[in-house]
């Protein structure tokens, strides 16, 4: 998806990254492999899990204040299905196109 | 105006009663007026006047009367003359009719305008905690009538209390000391008042006053190592603050 809103869209600034659970370090290697947005690593004393008060798999969109501008669960809504795919990447196109 | 009024009656084959004055016009502000002056035979009437109020310098013009004749004579009366600024030395003489010196006295006389005050700005004017900070700008700046270089002195209010409370890291500095709120001590619902004090180094004028809430809050802001080895952050410490001005979406998720 990052590669096809730079693509599509090189006017709009949108950056995507993940955030791994602290403890679940050891699949650092291979989930990020043939990917190259940053890849995270929660810790115990940073804890951003917690102070974000995320879901699992949640999406945080944030504007350009860093405000929240919208939060879209990837297991609720399954990127497999193309119609959710698009509603995620629709999200990001509108919240830059403010 | 000003008055200063020193009466005297002196001595001599005759008696006058003189009036010895000095005069500054409307809105001008006399600092030090210390004049002493010494009479030893005859009478003399001075007066002391801006020639050019509101010029950035001021020329000083004295004129008297001695047994009835006015002056100046511009031979010899326009004694002291400026440009000056602030500090003036002036000297006021009166002759008699014949022409003899009558009285000579020198007096340093202090003159300045405070600056006025300047039209200020807080921004953003609708600041985000955790992603703006607080700046205040002075959108006009302050004049000073006397052509001074005018500096500000910056001050805060939240909510009605003093500024920096125990919690706060604030103020900063961007332009002027102390004209800068972090963003980390903004919290949600807080109004902030700035104070910009001008300052022309002989005197402060009216003070500005710009006010702004905080009507938003960001989320927490953090910093995390970036594990992935192709991204360009790769090694480096990552914080939703990079990404301030742009849209950036956060996958929260498990590698395992």
């Amino acid at each position: 998806m990052q590669q096809e809103l730079e693509a599509d869209y090189p006017d709009l600034d949108i950056q995507i990254l993940g955030v791994n659970e602290a403890g679940k370090e050891a699949g650092n290697s291979s989930i990020s492999d043939g990917r190259d947005i940053p890849w995270l690593q929660d810790t115990s004393d940073a804890d951003v899990w917690n102070a974000w008060a995320v879901t699992y798999r949640d999406v945080i969109i944030l504007d350009q204040d860093n405000r929240v501008y919208d939060v879209f669960n990837v297991t609720t809504y399954d990127l497999s299905d193309t119609s959710s795919y698009e509603a995620l990447k629709q999200i990001f196109i509108d919240a830059a196109s403010e | 105006m000003l008055v200063a009024l020193l009466t005297s009656t002196l001595l001599g084959s005759q008696a006058w009663a003189c009036t010895v004055g000095l005069v500054t016009p409307a809105g001008r502000e006399l600092v030090s007026d210390n004049p002493v002056f010494s009479w030893d035979t005859d009478c003399v009437v001075s007066r002391i006047g801006f020639s050019r109020p509101g010029a950035s310098t001021w020329q000083w013009r004295s004129w008297g009367t001695v047994s009835s004749l006015t002056h100046p004579d511009p031979a010899w009366d326009r004694l002291s003359e400026g440009p000056w600024v602030h500090g003036v030395r002036w000297k006021v003489q009166g002759r008699d009719a014949d022409g003899g010196m009558a009285a000579s006295s020198t007096h340093f006389l202090n003159v300045n305008v405070p600056p006025e005050s300047p039209s200020i700005e807080v921004v953003p004017s609708d600041p985000v905690a955790g992603a703006h900070d607080l700046v205040c700008e002075i959108a006009r700046s302050s004049t000073d009538a006397d052509g001074d270089a005018v500096s500000y002195h910056f001050h805060w209010v939240v909510d009605g209390g003093s500024y920096p409370r125990s919690s706060d890291t604030g103020p900063d500095t961007t332009t002027w000391t102390d004209d800068t709120i972090p963003t980390e001590d903004l919290s949600l619902g807080e109004t902030w008042v700035c104070f910009a004090v001008p300052d022309d180094g002989t005197a402060t004028g009216d003070t500005g006053i710009a006010t702004a809430s905080v009507t938003a809050e960001a989320l927490p802001d953090f910093s995390l190592d970036d594990e992935n080895s192709t991204s360009a952050t790769h090694g480096h410490s990552v914080s939703p603050r990079d990404y301030l001005e742009q849209v950036s979406g956060w996958y929260f998720g498990h590698a395992t």
